[in-house]
Protein backbone atom coordinates (compact mmCIF):
# COMPACT_ATOMS: atom_id res chain seq x y z
CA UNK A 1 0.00 0.00 0.00
CA UNK A 2 2.71 2.17 0.38
CA UNK A 3 4.41 1.66 -2.21
CA UNK A 4 1.18 3.16 -4.49
CA UNK A 5 0.85 6.27 -2.59
CA UNK A 6 4.48 6.69 -3.18
CA UNK A 7 3.76 5.87 -6.94
CA UNK A 8 1.27 8.57 -6.79
CA UNK A 9 3.05 11.25 -5.09
CA UNK A 10 5.79 10.26 -7.48
CA UNK A 11 3.54 11.93 -9.99
CA UNK A 12 2.62 14.67 -7.56
CA UNK A 13 6.40 15.50 -6.74
CA UNK A 14 6.93 18.23 -8.89
CA UNK A 15 4.68 19.93 -7.41
CA UNK A 16 5.97 19.97 -3.87
CA UNK A 17 9.76 21.13 -5.28
CA UNK A 18 7.98 24.10 -6.69
CA UNK A 19 6.48 24.72 -2.99
CA UNK A 20 9.83 24.12 -1.49
CA UNK A 21 11.81 26.15 -4.24
CA UNK A 22 9.71 29.19 -3.85
CA UNK A 23 9.62 29.41 -0.23
CA UNK A 24 13.00 29.39 0.32
CA UNK A 25 13.63 31.66 -2.16
CA UNK A 26 11.48 34.18 -0.72
CA UNK A 27 13.05 33.20 2.74
CA UNK A 28 16.71 34.06 1.88
CA UNK A 29 15.71 37.32 0.36
CA UNK A 30 13.71 38.37 3.77
CA UNK A 31 16.66 37.13 5.70
CA UNK A 32 19.50 38.64 3.53
CA UNK A 33 17.68 42.15 3.72
CA UNK A 34 17.75 41.67 7.64
CA UNK A 35 21.17 40.58 7.39
CA UNK A 36 21.33 37.28 9.42
CA UNK A 37 24.38 35.59 7.85
CA UNK A 38 22.45 31.86 6.82
CA UNK A 39 22.18 29.52 4.16
CA UNK A 40 18.63 27.86 2.84
CA UNK A 41 18.31 24.14 1.74
CA UNK A 42 15.10 22.67 0.48
CA UNK A 43 13.53 19.74 -1.14
CA UNK A 44 10.74 17.59 -1.66
CA UNK A 45 10.75 14.37 0.01
CA UNK A 46 12.05 11.49 -1.66
CA UNK A 47 9.16 8.90 -3.16
CA UNK A 48 11.44 6.16 -1.02
CA UNK A 49 10.75 8.10 2.25
CA UNK A 50 7.42 8.43 1.65
CA UNK A 51 6.79 4.93 1.28
CA UNK A 52 8.78 3.91 4.57
CA UNK A 53 7.01 6.38 6.48
CA UNK A 54 3.77 5.03 5.51
CA UNK A 55 4.54 1.76 6.15
CA UNK A 56 5.59 2.06 9.54
CA UNK A 57 2.97 4.46 10.42
CA UNK A 58 0.38 1.89 9.62
CA UNK A 59 2.49 -0.64 10.93
CA UNK A 60 2.11 1.28 14.23
CA UNK A 61 -1.58 1.77 13.70
CA UNK A 62 -1.62 5.25 13.06
CA UNK A 63 -5.23 5.59 11.69
CA UNK A 64 -5.07 8.55 9.32
CA UNK A 65 -2.20 7.17 7.77
CA UNK A 66 -4.07 3.88 7.35
CA UNK A 67 -6.97 6.51 5.64
CA UNK A 68 -4.60 8.41 3.42
CA UNK A 69 -6.16 8.87 0.03
CA UNK A 70 -4.49 10.04 -3.22
CA UNK A 71 -3.56 13.57 -1.44
CA UNK A 72 -0.93 12.97 1.06
CA UNK A 73 -0.30 16.00 1.37
CA UNK A 74 -3.01 16.11 4.28
CA UNK A 75 -1.37 13.57 6.10
CA UNK A 76 2.49 14.52 5.69
CA UNK A 77 2.99 18.37 6.26
CA UNK A 78 7.01 17.71 5.33
CA UNK A 79 6.19 16.22 1.81
CA UNK A 80 7.81 20.34 0.86
CA UNK A 81 10.44 21.30 2.90
CA UNK A 82 12.54 24.18 3.77
CA UNK A 83 15.99 24.21 6.35
CA UNK A 84 17.21 27.67 7.63
CA UNK A 85 20.47 27.35 9.34
CA UNK A 86 21.44 30.71 10.69
CA UNK A 87 25.56 31.13 11.57
CA UNK A 88 25.05 33.48 14.33
CA UNK A 89 23.90 30.85 17.58
CA UNK A 90 20.74 33.15 19.08
CA UNK A 91 19.46 34.29 15.61
CA UNK A 92 16.91 30.97 15.36
CA UNK A 93 14.09 33.25 16.54
CA UNK A 94 14.80 35.88 14.60
CA UNK A 95 14.56 33.76 11.87
CA UNK A 96 11.13 31.86 12.98
CA UNK A 97 9.99 35.25 13.47
CA UNK A 98 10.36 36.04 9.91
CA UNK A 99 8.99 33.26 8.46
CA UNK A 100 5.94 34.05 10.44
CA UNK A 101 5.82 37.10 9.20
CA UNK A 102 6.08 36.21 5.77
CA UNK A 103 3.51 33.32 5.47
CA UNK A 104 0.47 31.65 6.80
CA UNK A 105 0.90 29.27 9.23
CA UNK A 106 -1.12 26.23 9.26
CA UNK A 107 -4.16 25.38 11.55
CA UNK A 108 -2.84 25.03 15.03
CA UNK A 109 -2.48 21.95 17.69
CA UNK A 110 -6.42 21.70 17.91
CA UNK A 111 -6.59 20.49 14.29
CA UNK A 112 -6.29 16.68 13.55
CA UNK A 113 -4.32 16.86 10.13
CA UNK A 114 -1.52 16.22 12.35
CA UNK A 115 -1.04 15.72 15.85
CA UNK A 116 2.22 14.30 15.93
CA UNK A 117 3.68 17.42 14.81
CA UNK A 118 2.16 20.93 15.65
CA UNK A 119 2.63 24.20 13.24
CA UNK A 120 4.75 25.68 15.57
CA UNK A 121 6.82 23.51 18.04
CA UNK A 122 10.26 24.34 19.14
CA UNK A 123 12.08 20.97 20.23
CA UNK A 124 14.62 20.88 23.06
CA UNK A 125 14.64 17.22 23.79
CA UNK A 126 16.38 15.34 25.55
CA UNK A 127 18.09 13.25 23.10
CA UNK A 128 19.94 17.10 22.11
CA UNK A 129 17.91 17.58 18.60
CA UNK A 130 17.63 21.48 18.74
CA UNK A 131 15.18 23.27 15.86
CA UNK A 132 11.99 25.37 15.15
CA UNK A 133 9.30 23.34 12.84
CA UNK A 134 6.65 25.82 11.05
CA UNK A 135 4.14 24.56 8.97
CA UNK A 136 3.14 27.30 6.40
CA UNK A 137 0.90 27.41 3.89
CA UNK A 138 1.64 27.88 0.25
CA UNK A 139 0.89 31.46 -0.98
CA UNK A 140 -1.95 31.98 -2.96
CA UNK A 141 -0.55 33.54 -5.72
CA UNK A 142 0.81 30.54 -7.51
CA UNK A 143 -1.95 27.79 -8.59
CA UNK A 144 0.20 25.04 -8.87
CA UNK A 145 1.07 24.78 -5.09
CA UNK A 146 -2.01 26.20 -3.55
CA UNK A 147 -3.32 24.48 -0.78
CA UNK A 148 -0.46 22.42 -0.24
CA UNK A 149 1.71 22.88 3.27
CA UNK A 150 5.48 23.37 3.32
CA UNK A 151 7.58 22.10 6.63
CA UNK A 152 10.50 24.50 7.39
CA UNK A 153 13.25 23.73 10.30
CA UNK A 154 15.22 26.54 11.83
CA UNK A 155 18.58 25.82 13.48
CA UNK A 156 22.04 27.57 14.15
CA UNK A 157 25.18 25.91 12.64
CA UNK A 158 26.28 24.10 15.43
CA UNK A 159 23.18 22.36 16.60
CA UNK A 160 22.46 21.62 12.96
CA UNK A 161 25.51 19.74 12.61
CA UNK A 162 24.40 17.72 15.72
CA UNK A 163 21.10 16.86 14.70
CA UNK A 164 22.14 15.63 11.04
CA UNK A 165 24.62 13.43 13.20
CA UNK A 166 21.89 12.49 15.84
CA UNK A 167 19.05 11.80 12.82
CA UNK A 168 21.49 9.32 11.14
CA UNK A 169 22.36 7.19 13.79
CA UNK A 170 19.32 7.51 16.11
CA UNK A 171 16.63 7.85 13.87
CA UNK A 172 17.31 6.40 10.42
CA UNK A 173 19.03 3.46 11.78
CA UNK A 174 16.50 0.88 11.65
CA UNK A 175 18.16 -2.74 12.25
CA UNK A 176 20.92 -1.90 14.58
CA UNK A 177 20.83 -0.45 17.82
CA UNK A 178 23.44 2.10 18.57
CA UNK A 179 26.61 0.62 21.09
CA UNK A 180 26.93 2.02 24.30
CA UNK A 181 30.27 3.69 22.44
CA UNK A 182 28.58 5.42 19.93
CA UNK A 183 25.98 6.71 22.49
CA UNK A 184 29.09 8.01 24.43
CA UNK A 185 30.77 9.66 21.70
CA UNK A 186 27.19 10.94 20.51
CA UNK A 187 26.48 12.56 23.88
CA UNK A 188 30.47 13.86 23.47
CA UNK A 189 29.70 15.52 20.45
CA UNK A 190 26.34 17.00 21.88
CA UNK A 191 28.18 18.91 25.05
CA UNK A 192 31.11 19.79 22.42
CA UNK A 193 28.10 21.37 20.36
CA UNK A 194 26.56 23.08 23.38
CA UNK A 195 30.17 24.55 24.13
CA UNK A 196 30.80 25.75 20.99
CA UNK A 197 27.91 27.76 21.14
CA UNK A 198 28.47 29.11 23.86
CA UNK A 199 31.91 30.43 22.38
CA UNK A 200 30.29 31.76 19.76
CA UNK A 201 27.39 33.40 21.10
CA UNK A 202 30.18 35.22 23.36
CA UNK A 203 32.24 35.94 20.60
CA UNK A 204 29.87 38.02 18.87
CA UNK A 205 29.00 39.78 21.58
CA UNK A 206 32.22 40.83 22.10
CA UNK A 207 32.14 41.91 18.57
CA UNK A 208 29.10 44.42 19.06
CA UNK A 209 30.91 45.70 21.66
CA UNK A 210 34.11 46.43 19.94
CA UNK A 211 31.89 47.52 16.71
CA UNK A 212 30.04 50.21 18.79
CA UNK A 213 32.13 51.43 21.66
CA UNK A 214 35.46 51.33 19.48
CA UNK A 215 34.39 53.36 16.67
CA UNK A 216 35.31 50.15 14.03
CA UNK A 217 34.50 51.02 10.31
CA UNK A 218 31.23 48.82 9.66
CA UNK A 219 32.25 46.73 6.75
CA UNK A 220 29.10 44.99 5.70
CA UNK A 221 25.26 45.20 6.87
CA UNK A 222 25.66 41.88 9.25
CA UNK A 223 28.20 44.71 11.43
CA UNK A 224 25.69 47.26 10.84
CA UNK A 225 22.98 45.69 12.45
CA UNK A 226 25.12 43.64 15.38
CA UNK A 227 26.85 47.43 16.15
CA UNK A 228 22.83 49.00 15.89
CA UNK A 229 21.75 46.19 18.66
CA UNK A 230 24.28 47.05 20.81
CA UNK A 231 23.45 50.44 21.07
CA UNK A 232 19.64 49.86 21.28
CA UNK A 233 20.26 47.05 23.57
CA UNK A 234 17.49 44.85 21.58
CA UNK A 235 17.10 43.13 18.19
CA UNK A 236 16.78 45.11 15.14
CA UNK A 237 14.16 45.02 12.58
CA UNK A 238 14.16 45.81 9.29
CA UNK A 239 15.93 45.80 5.91
CA UNK A 240 19.40 46.69 7.22
CA UNK A 241 20.90 45.85 4.02
CA UNK A 242 19.59 48.88 2.43
CA UNK A 243 20.21 51.22 4.96
CA UNK A 244 24.00 50.03 4.79
CA UNK A 245 23.65 50.49 1.01
CA UNK A 246 22.80 54.29 1.52
CA UNK A 247 24.91 55.00 4.12
CA UNK A 248 28.19 53.31 3.24
CA UNK A 249 27.99 56.02 0.27
CA UNK A 250 27.67 59.04 2.71
CA UNK A 251 30.42 58.68 5.33
CA UNK A 252 33.83 57.71 5.60
CA UNK A 253 34.68 55.82 7.38
CA UNK A 254 31.02 54.84 8.65
CA UNK A 255 30.52 53.75 12.12
CA UNK A 256 27.48 53.30 14.02
CA UNK A 257 28.32 56.74 15.88
CA UNK A 258 27.34 58.41 12.39
CA UNK A 259 23.88 56.83 12.66
CA UNK A 260 22.96 59.10 16.09
CA UNK A 261 20.92 56.19 16.83
CA UNK A 262 18.29 56.96 19.54
CA UNK A 263 17.84 60.63 18.48
CA UNK A 264 17.81 59.12 14.82
CA UNK A 265 15.15 56.76 15.98
CA UNK A 266 13.01 59.53 17.48
CA UNK A 267 13.65 62.39 14.57
CA UNK A 268 12.28 58.95 12.29
CA UNK A 269 9.59 58.36 14.12
CA UNK A 270 8.00 61.72 14.02
CA UNK A 271 9.11 62.09 9.48
CA UNK A 272 7.22 59.00 9.56
CA UNK A 273 4.08 60.58 11.11
CA UNK A 274 4.23 63.16 9.02
CA UNK A 275 4.09 60.99 6.26
CA UNK A 276 1.60 59.16 7.12
CA UNK A 277 3.62 55.91 6.93
CA UNK A 278 1.99 53.33 9.03
CA UNK A 279 3.95 50.63 9.12
CA UNK A 280 7.63 51.09 10.47
CA UNK A 281 10.73 48.93 11.55
CA UNK A 282 14.01 50.34 12.79
CA UNK A 283 15.78 50.21 9.70
CA UNK A 284 12.93 52.36 8.11
CA UNK A 285 12.99 54.76 10.95
CA UNK A 286 17.00 55.55 10.99
CA UNK A 287 16.90 55.95 7.53
CA UNK A 288 14.08 58.01 7.10
CA UNK A 289 16.73 60.24 9.94
CA UNK A 290 19.43 59.81 7.98
CA UNK A 291 17.54 61.05 4.37
CA UNK A 292 16.13 63.84 6.15
CA UNK A 293 19.77 65.47 6.48
CA UNK A 294 20.57 64.40 2.95
CA UNK A 295 17.98 64.99 1.01
CA UNK A 296 19.37 65.78 -2.33
CA UNK A 297 22.17 62.83 -2.02
CA UNK A 298 19.02 60.14 -1.19
CA UNK A 299 16.98 61.24 -4.29
CA UNK A 300 19.96 60.44 -6.11
CA UNK A 301 20.60 57.51 -4.56
CA UNK A 302 17.25 56.21 -5.35
CA UNK A 303 17.61 56.13 -8.99
CA UNK A 304 20.62 54.05 -8.30
CA UNK A 305 18.84 51.89 -5.97
CA UNK A 306 16.07 50.52 -8.46
CA UNK A 307 18.77 50.03 -10.52
CA UNK A 308 20.85 47.79 -8.53
CA UNK A 309 19.30 46.48 -5.64
CA UNK A 310 16.10 45.29 -6.91
CA UNK A 311 15.58 43.12 -3.45
CA UNK A 312 15.55 46.51 -1.63
CA UNK A 313 12.32 46.50 0.88
CA UNK A 314 9.13 48.13 -0.69
CA UNK A 315 8.12 49.85 2.31
CA UNK A 316 11.21 51.72 3.79
CA UNK A 317 12.18 53.02 -0.19
CA UNK A 318 8.61 54.08 -0.72
CA UNK A 319 9.05 56.07 2.55
CA UNK A 320 12.00 57.50 1.49
CA UNK A 321 10.78 58.97 -1.86
CA UNK A 322 7.76 60.37 -0.16
CA UNK A 323 10.80 62.39 2.19
CA UNK A 324 12.51 63.79 -0.67
CA UNK A 325 9.79 64.09 -2.76
CA UNK A 326 7.98 66.18 -0.36
CA UNK A 327 4.30 64.55 -0.46
CA UNK A 328 2.82 62.71 1.77
CA UNK A 329 1.57 58.83 1.88
CA UNK B 1 35.87 59.99 -25.24
CA UNK B 2 35.73 57.28 -22.57
CA UNK B 3 37.85 59.58 -19.81
CA UNK B 4 36.89 62.31 -17.32
CA UNK B 5 37.33 66.11 -18.57
CA UNK B 6 37.91 69.32 -16.67
CA UNK B 7 34.08 70.02 -17.72
CA UNK B 8 33.04 66.48 -16.17
CA UNK B 9 34.97 67.14 -12.64
CA UNK B 10 33.70 70.50 -12.31
CA UNK B 11 30.15 69.36 -12.81
CA UNK B 12 30.73 66.43 -10.55
CA UNK B 13 32.09 68.84 -7.87
CA UNK B 14 29.42 70.69 -7.86
CA UNK B 15 26.72 67.73 -8.12
CA UNK B 16 25.35 69.26 -4.75
CA UNK B 17 26.30 72.71 -4.88
CA UNK B 18 29.14 73.82 -2.15
CA UNK B 19 28.36 71.16 -0.13
CA UNK B 20 31.66 69.41 -0.79
CA UNK B 21 34.95 70.68 -0.70
CA UNK B 22 36.66 68.47 -3.07
CA UNK B 23 36.20 65.63 -5.33
CA UNK B 24 38.55 62.75 -5.80
CA UNK B 25 38.80 61.03 -8.88
CA UNK B 26 41.66 58.23 -9.87
CA UNK B 27 44.08 60.12 -12.57
CA UNK B 28 44.05 57.27 -14.61
CA UNK B 29 40.61 58.23 -15.38
CA UNK B 30 41.41 62.42 -16.22
CA UNK B 31 41.11 63.38 -20.28
CA UNK B 32 43.30 66.09 -19.61
CA UNK B 33 46.28 64.26 -17.73
CA UNK B 34 46.15 61.30 -20.24
CA UNK B 35 46.12 63.46 -23.55
CA UNK B 36 49.40 65.42 -21.99
CA UNK B 37 50.97 61.86 -21.73
CA UNK B 38 50.51 61.01 -24.97
CA UNK B 39 51.54 63.86 -25.92
CA UNK B 40 54.63 63.78 -23.62
CA UNK B 41 54.00 67.29 -22.25
CA UNK B 42 54.64 66.93 -18.31
CA UNK B 43 51.65 69.77 -18.08
CA UNK B 44 47.89 68.99 -19.16
CA UNK B 45 47.12 72.11 -21.89
CA UNK B 46 45.43 74.93 -20.05
CA UNK B 47 46.78 74.14 -16.62
CA UNK B 48 49.21 76.02 -15.06
CA UNK B 49 51.62 74.46 -12.36
CA UNK B 50 51.94 76.14 -8.93
CA UNK B 51 53.12 73.40 -7.11
CA UNK B 52 55.24 70.17 -7.39
CA UNK B 53 52.32 68.56 -8.22
CA UNK B 54 49.71 71.07 -8.23
CA UNK B 55 47.93 72.99 -10.77
CA UNK B 56 45.30 76.03 -11.31
CA UNK B 57 42.39 75.29 -13.87
CA UNK B 58 40.70 78.51 -15.33
CA UNK B 59 37.59 77.50 -16.78
CA UNK B 60 34.28 79.86 -17.51
CA UNK B 61 32.98 78.20 -13.91
CA UNK B 62 35.66 80.06 -12.41
CA UNK B 63 38.90 78.96 -10.71
CA UNK B 64 39.79 75.38 -10.07
CA UNK B 65 42.89 73.86 -8.17
CA UNK B 66 44.00 69.90 -9.49
CA UNK B 67 46.15 68.45 -6.86
CA UNK B 68 47.60 65.25 -7.56
CA UNK B 69 48.46 62.72 -5.71
CA UNK B 70 51.00 59.76 -7.25
CA UNK B 71 51.32 57.72 -4.35
CA UNK B 72 47.63 57.10 -4.38
CA UNK B 73 46.74 57.68 -8.03
CA UNK B 74 44.42 60.01 -7.27
CA UNK B 75 43.53 63.51 -8.56
CA UNK B 76 41.84 66.34 -6.72
CA UNK B 77 39.25 68.60 -7.58
CA UNK B 78 38.24 72.00 -5.53
CA UNK B 79 37.61 75.67 -5.58
CA UNK B 80 40.35 77.82 -5.75
CA UNK B 81 40.93 80.23 -3.02
CA UNK B 82 41.13 83.42 -3.02
CA UNK B 83 45.21 83.13 -2.02
CA UNK B 84 46.59 80.15 -3.31
CA UNK B 85 50.03 79.90 -3.19
CA UNK B 86 52.73 78.97 -5.56
CA UNK B 87 55.19 76.88 -4.56
CA UNK B 88 57.49 77.78 -7.66
CA UNK B 89 58.25 75.75 -10.84
CA UNK B 90 59.85 72.69 -10.91
CA UNK B 91 61.59 70.36 -13.69
CA UNK B 92 58.78 69.01 -15.95
CA UNK B 93 60.46 66.03 -15.69
CA UNK B 94 59.74 65.34 -11.95
CA UNK B 95 55.54 66.17 -12.78
CA UNK B 96 55.85 63.73 -15.44
CA UNK B 97 57.17 61.25 -13.48
CA UNK B 98 54.49 61.84 -10.83
CA UNK B 99 51.56 61.91 -13.62
CA UNK B 100 52.83 58.44 -15.09
CA UNK B 101 53.17 57.10 -11.44
CA UNK B 102 49.37 57.87 -10.79
CA UNK B 103 48.47 56.14 -13.76
CA UNK B 104 49.55 52.84 -12.31
CA UNK B 105 47.96 53.00 -9.14
CA UNK B 106 44.07 52.99 -10.42
CA UNK B 107 42.91 49.36 -8.34
CA UNK B 108 42.77 46.57 -10.69
CA UNK B 109 39.49 45.93 -8.81
CA UNK B 110 38.03 49.15 -10.53
CA UNK B 111 40.06 48.87 -13.85
CA UNK B 112 37.30 47.07 -15.89
CA UNK B 113 35.52 50.64 -17.41
CA UNK B 114 33.85 51.77 -14.26
CA UNK B 115 34.70 55.56 -13.77
CA UNK B 116 34.32 56.33 -10.03
CA UNK B 117 34.31 59.75 -7.93
CA UNK B 118 34.04 60.86 -4.35
CA UNK B 119 32.85 64.01 -2.97
CA UNK B 120 34.89 64.81 0.06
CA UNK B 121 33.24 67.24 2.54
CA UNK B 122 33.36 68.11 6.05
CA UNK B 123 35.31 65.89 8.65
CA UNK B 124 32.84 64.97 11.16
CA UNK B 125 34.76 65.21 14.17
CA UNK B 126 37.91 65.40 15.79
CA UNK B 127 41.21 67.53 14.14
CA UNK B 128 41.27 67.56 10.31
CA UNK B 129 43.58 64.98 8.93
CA UNK B 130 43.73 62.79 5.67
CA UNK B 131 41.79 59.85 7.64
CA UNK B 132 39.49 61.57 9.88
CA UNK B 133 35.92 60.46 9.69
CA UNK B 134 34.03 62.66 6.49
CA UNK B 135 31.16 63.29 4.50
CA UNK B 136 31.42 61.78 1.78
CA UNK B 137 29.63 60.88 -1.65
CA UNK B 138 30.34 57.80 -3.71
CA UNK B 139 29.28 58.53 -7.89
CA UNK B 140 30.03 56.91 -10.68
CA UNK B 141 30.51 58.35 -14.04
CA UNK B 142 28.47 57.41 -17.24
CA UNK B 143 30.39 58.51 -20.38
CA UNK B 144 27.67 57.81 -22.78
CA UNK B 145 25.21 60.19 -21.01
CA UNK B 146 27.96 62.30 -19.35
CA UNK B 147 26.72 62.13 -15.74
CA UNK B 148 26.97 61.77 -12.50
CA UNK B 149 24.75 58.99 -10.56
CA UNK B 150 25.54 58.07 -6.79
CA UNK B 151 27.28 54.53 -6.28
CA UNK B 152 26.67 52.01 -4.06
CA UNK B 153 28.40 49.11 -5.02
CA UNK B 154 30.98 46.55 -4.41
CA UNK B 155 33.50 48.87 -4.98
CA UNK B 156 33.17 51.38 -2.66
CA UNK B 157 35.43 49.62 0.14
CA UNK B 158 38.37 49.75 -2.53
CA UNK B 159 37.55 53.59 -3.27
CA UNK B 160 37.79 54.06 0.16
CA UNK B 161 40.75 52.60 0.66
CA UNK B 162 42.73 53.58 -2.37
CA UNK B 163 41.30 56.99 -2.89
CA UNK B 164 42.98 57.53 1.10
CA UNK B 165 40.16 58.21 2.79
CA UNK B 166 40.48 55.22 5.19
CA UNK B 167 43.88 53.66 6.24
CA UNK B 168 44.67 49.94 4.24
Amino acid sequence: MGDEHAEVYRLQRARFDRLAGEIARRLAIRLRSESIPHFVTFRSKHPTDVANKLTKKRSEGKRKYIEAGANLGDVMLDLAGVRIVVYEPGLEKRAADIVRREFVLADGPESDIDCEKPPIEERTQADGYRASHLIVKAPDDDPLTIGAVCEVQVCNIVAHVFNEFEHDIEYKLKKATPSEKTKQALALVRRRTRELEEAVTDLMKRHKRDVSTQELEINDAQELRQGLEQVLGRTVTGDVETLFNMSRGFFSPLTVHHFNVRNAMEIGARLATQLGVMVTDDALLLSLALADTKRAEVSDFLAELRENHPDASGGLVDAIRQLVGGSRL
Amino acid sequence: MSGLTVSDLIAGLERFSAKYGALDVYAADVFELQQAGAEGRAVPENWTQIGPTAFSVTTEKGKFVAELKPEVGVLRLRRAGTTEPILGVIGGALVGVGVSAAFSKKPEAVIAGAILGMLVGATLSGPESSTAARQVFTMKFNPVERQWRAYSGALIPTMKQSLGLTPA
